[in-house]
């Protein structure tokens, strides 16, 4: 559960208010033009930025930043390990490796990964573990029409809250989800 | 704590950072051989030998002094200023271990590069026909990895709280400054007041006329703003790691 009582977040000339809100599991699609704050608002939820008002989150969270940053020598098997270990928990990696076409690219290094493929690296990396809450800020960048369509159905499946920032409300036709708008 | 440190590893060294690394080495190794005074007669170099050997060890802690704080200011740079690698560390640790774990990691690196220099120019002087065992400091090691912490965890301080590594070079240029004004061969009387004060943040190690390297400043006044700026970045990164 997430819930948002007089949010706001305060730059050097501005300041962005963000409603009241209350989110409960399932999939939730935060929607809002250029600068709106939606990824302030993710980074507030996970607990990474200072704010202003009261954000309390019941459960885990698991945010995954729309810029995608993989150490570029390391491989991607061992990348997910070394992730796993930190954490200390195995989960879905499997699955999701083969959800997005990854099995038996183990062995090779981040900087030889295209755009697209480090963009499923990072989602595994962020969806491989039980969560409670997932953030995942503009996931569909950089994935083809298939992987889109394949992370949805994943997603649909979760049982989770999930707030995903989108500008293309379309991707999720026919999907069970709710609209917050900022 | 191994698995955060395994992902600095990896997020430090790039091919970039070899490069730099090496060329860092290169630099030190060849600069170390002319130091040594090569260009000098071999009879001159017996007969000068204590004076020369005095230089040579002045000399090669200068360039040890400036090289770390050159590959300090690299690492701040590659650990710190990039948040979005820390999201999946910060996902799984608290920001505390994730702080502790880059700081564990900037005095490792550092160190074992301390080491292999001071292997070097150890092995150099062994080479020069003014070797003499009784002339490498001991206790010098002492104030090298103080000085080194010292300026680690400052730089930390300074891109933390500016979020852009344009920081870290106030801090060189500080350290430049008190490097200039230290005398020669320090004597109690040689330091001004200024210097003492300049000396007193920013730390230095110097040559004493008696033939001493030691710390300029104070060892029990740098552990404590060590700690305190360290205390100060912990107390930041709890509170938002952005």
């Amino acid at each position: 559960m997430i819930e948002l009582i007089g949010v706001e977040k305060r730059y050097r000339n501005e300041t962005v208010t963000f409603t009241d809100k209350r989110l409960e599991k399932g999939l939730w699609l935060l929607l809002g033009r250029n600068g709106a704050g939606k990824t302030t608002l993710l980074r507030i939820i996970a607990g990474l930025l200072p704010y202003a008002g009261t954000c309390t989150v019941r459960g885990s969270v698991m945010l995954a930043e729309e810029k995608v940053a993989l150490p570029p020598l390391m491989r991607l098997g061992d990348y997910l390990k070394t992730l796993e270990r930190l954490s200390g928990t195995t989960g879905r990696k499997r699955h999701l490796l083969s959800l997005f076409g990854l099995t038996g690219k183990e062995m090779v290094l981040m900087k030889d990964l295209s755009l697209g493929m480090r963009r499923k690296v990072q989602l595994t990396a962020a969806l491989m573990e039980e969560r409670a809450i997932y953030l995942l800020d503009e996931p569909m960048n950089g994935l083809d029409h298939a992987s889109r369509a394949a992370l949805v159905a994943y997603l649909e499946n979760l049982d989770a809250l999930i707030v995903l920032t989108t500008h293309h409300e379309t991707q999720f036709t026919g999907v069970k989800k709710r609209l917050w708008r900022l | 704590m191994t698995a955060a440190l395994r992902m600095h590893f990896f997020r430090v060294f790039t091919i970039r950072s070899f490069l730099f690394l090496g060329a860092l080495v290169v630099l030190n190794v060849l600069l170390l051989i002319h130091f040594t005074q090569l260009n000098d007669t071999y009879v001159n170099r017996v007969v000068n030998g204590a004076s020369y050997a005095r230089q040579y060890f002045k000399e090669g802690f200068w360039l040890m002094k400036i090289t770390f704080l050159l590959w300090l200011m690299f690492l701040t740079n590659q650990l710190f200023s990039d948040k979005a690698l820390d999201i999946p560390l910060l996902m799984r640790v608290s920001a505390w271990k994730v702080l502790m774990s880059k700081v564990l990691f900037m005095i490792v690196s550092v160190f074992s590069l301390y080491f292999f220099l001071q292997g070097v120019m150890l092995l150099i002087f062994s080479l020069t026909p003014f070797a003499d065992a009784y002339l490498i400091n001991r206790t010098v090691m002492f104030y090298f990895l103080l000085f080194i912490s010292y300026y680690a965890v400052i730089m930390i301080f300074l891109i933390r709280t500016f979020a852009h590594s344009y920081a870290l070079m106030v801090l060189f240029f500080t350290f430049f400054v008190s490097e200039i004004l230290l005398p020669y061969e320090i004597t109690d009387k040689g330091l001004t007041g200024g210097t003492h004060l300049l000396n007193l943040i920013f730390l230095n190690i110097g040559l004493y006329a008696d033939g001493r390297f030691l710390m300029t400043g104070h060892v029990g006044v740098h552990l404590v703003i060590t700690a305190i700026f360290l205390w100060l970045c912990l107390l930041r990164d709890e509170k938002a790691p952005f």
